[in-house]
């Protein structure tokens, strides 16, 4: 028996693997990926089943229940209390769900997407287009995120969309040089010169050699720009650059209506607090979770 | 210059040069200079015969490799192949003759795609020139796999999971998807265990008289070279310094740095290597952005001569069956002209007293 033949009587013993389903693998034995996988998991089940979970409407206000001291905390009827309006802190949490889901999701997308892009093309052109592209991005970095969704929020106008928007922006940057750096790793690899050498055509070397091996760190930072999306954006809620309608049930929004009442009813801030404190982490574990499942440096250490 | 050409001459290099420019600058790159990592190579390769290129790292072997492949834009000189110039053809007018040349790299695990499987690694170029539909493509990639000696099932495996023998095949059977008739080989062995090596040499040997196949066999190790070529090229810093027929050149090296090439390699008999007299090379080789003036070797040439080999350039002259660019070669063959010990360098004696 040859050498070649005893090779390959021994890797028949087990199945074909691909590297993405042995990162998938790697990934739900890290438990703390699974424990950010079950409070994601909580977090969307909350803002897709907002509707059922919720027993009061998010708007409804009942100035009945403030008689006697403002923001009664925690009853049977209302498990989280209500706040200043009597509107039921608990139905407004879950509601809140939803918009700090939605606006995570968009913002990222729309950072994702144009970052993707402009990182790509940045990468596998090089040349001049290559540092237009990067010393764009230096501008946009240079400025400090936040100041800069604030800025961009206030131009176009207090609101959801804005907010969504905005954080996206500020995320483009970063998602460009990540992916940037990654394509510029792979480009000179010897399978890529192998598919140029057999006459693949460019674009699709892009899609089909490069890209699906540079995409990983971008999706570790997508699952982390998650979490920091959804801080910015109670953050922009915060400072009043939110929903302008008072009585959206937006967590920042809510903490900036409770700011007041902080020594009376310490639970109106609390309670939206802890609820972006567990969407944040979930993502962050996940995201963790990713990059040491597709990080190859780590890989045969679980 | 062909010696032991057996057929017409299907790749002709004709005074290629490649230089990579070095650019410096913050916002705006200045154009510095060069690297000449290949300057002004001639070489012809006849069909059917395999020429091997050797020299140390850095000399520019790999680059004219991908150079052929047009993997690098030539700066100067002319590509032709089987009587027609690709030097500068566009990638599309490329594409028909990507059929015919192909290549084969020397790192296993970097020159496949870690997230294809195999089927697909080997059916691409199938697919990419559209010449098989699917379930043919899959017959063809089976049947690929074969004759590199791999075991069908591999078809759906990924790279990972193969050992570096086993990978370089799968590089070898990408490279014959095609079907090409010149098969440019990138020190494809240098990279895997001496046991391996010979499996793959065997098996590129094998497929060579299987499919008529011409190879342009790039490698640093002699051994593997003598083995396998027809004719020998010998590559110093750019430029081609000699090329003989294989056995010839062991046997009758003409040029300095063949020579000293050849007496690096260790004897396997205790006796006759302490016995015999190496003729080394001192230092480090030039750096290709600033090559030496004149004779290119003339720095490190143990035979070296008062200004001529400063002043002029040896241009590659047929001598004795061979073609070579030494000014003294016939003077060195004859040896009229002694190795000079040139002042010994500071040497560190790493076993000194032990």
């Amino acid at each position: 028996m040859s050498v070649t033949e005893l090779e390959s009587a021994e890797i028949q013993f087990d199945h074909p693997s691909g590297l993405w389903s042995d990162a998938w693998r790697r990934l739900v034995r890290n438990p703390a990926a699974i424990l950010g996988f079950v409070l994601v998991g909580l977090f969307v089940f909350t803002a897709l089943f907002a509707g059922l979970i919720a027993p009061y409407d998010p708007r409804e206000q009942n100035l009945e229940l403030l008689q006697g001291s403002c923001c009664p905390g925690p009853s049977a009827e209302h498990w989280f209390g209500v706040d200043d309006l009597g509107r039921d802190q608990f139905s407004r949490v879950v509601y809140g769900a939803r918009f700090s889901l939605l606006i995570g999701v968009v913002a990222v997308t729309v950072g994702v997407t144009f970052g993707l892009l402009l990182g790509a093309i940045s990468g596998f052109l090089g040349g001049k287009t290559d540092t237009l592209i990067m010393r764009l991005m230096d501008i946009m970095l240079s400025i400090p995120g936040l100041l800069m969704a604030i800025g961009i929020a206030a131009m176009l106008g207090p609101g959801l969309l804005s907010i969504m928007i905005a954080i996206g922006v500020v995320n483009i940057p970063i998602f460009a040089r990540l992916l940037r750096g990654s394509v510029l790793g792979q480009k000179g690899n010897d399978f890529v010169l192998a598919a140029r050498a057999v006459g693949v055509p460019r674009r699709t070397i892009l899609v089909s050699h490069i890209l699906p091996n540079s995409i990983s760190p971008v999706i570790v930072a997508g699952t982390l720009a998650l979490a920091t999306a959804i801080i910015d954006a109670a953050g922009l809620g915060f400072l009043g650059l939110g929903p302008q309608d008072p009585s959206t049930p937006e967590w920042g929004t809510m903490l900036t209506g409770t700011v007041r009442y902080l020594q009376t009813a310490p639970h109106l801030a609390i309670i939206p607090g802890l609820a972006i404190v567990i969407s944040v982490l979930g993502f962050n574990l996940i995201g963790d979770g990713l990059r040491e499942a597709l990080d190859p440096k780590l890989r045969g250490r679980t | 210059m062909s010696a032991a050409a057996p057929g017409e001459p299907l790749l002709q290099l004709e005074d290629l040069k490649v230089y990579f420019p070095v650019k410096s600058g913050i916002v705006l790159d200045r154009h510095v200079g060069d690297v000449r990592a290949v300057d002004g190579v001639s070489l012809t390769i006849a069909r059917g015969e395999t020429l091997g290129l050797v020299g140390e790292s850095g000399c520019g072997k790999s680059t004219i490799g991908r150079a052929i492949l047009r993997l690098y834009e030539p700066t100067a000189g002319r590509i032709v192949f089987d009587g027609r110039d690709i030097t500068h053809l566009g990638e599309r007018e490329l594409r028909p003759l990507r059929r015919r040349i192909q290549m084969v790299f020397q790192d296993p695990f970097a020159s496949l795609n870690p997230r294809h499987s195999v089927g697909r690694i080997v059916g691409e170029p199938l697919r990419v020139h559209g010449l098989a539909s699917r379930s043919e493509a899959t017959r063809r990639v089976r049947e690929l796999l074969a004759l590199v000696g791999l075991p069908p099932d591999a078809v759906g495996r990924y790279p990972h999971e193969f050992s570096g023998g086993q990978r370089q095949r799968i590089g070898v059977a990408r490279a014959l998807a095609l079907n090409p008739e010149l098969l440019v080989c990138d020190e494809p062995v240098s990279a895997l265990d001496v046991s391996i090596q010979a499996q793959i040499v065997n098996l590129m040997e094998r497929l060579q008289e299987e499919l008529g196949l011409t190879y342009l066999f790039i490698a640093h190790d002699l051994a593997v070279v003598r083995h396998i070529s027809n004719r020998i090229a010998v590559m110093y810093l750019g430029r081609i310094v000699e090329v003989a027929p294989a056995d010839d050149l062991y046997d009758n090296p003409l040029h300095p740095y063949t020579i000293t090439l050849l007496s690096a390699i260790p004897i396997p008999d205790p006796e006759i290597e302490r016995g015999r007299a190496a003729i080394r090379v001192e230092g480090d080789l030039p750096s290709p952005a600033d090559p030496p003036a004149a004779c290119r070797f003339h720095t490190r040439c143990p035979f070296v001569q008062p200004t001529r080999c400063a002043d002029e350039e040896p241009m590659l002259r047929p001598l004795d069956g061979h073609v070579v660019a030494c000014h003294y070669a016939e003077d060195v063959q004859a040896g009229r002209i002694e190795p000079a010990t040139r002042a010994p360098a500071p040497s560190f004696e790493p076993y000194a007293g032990a």
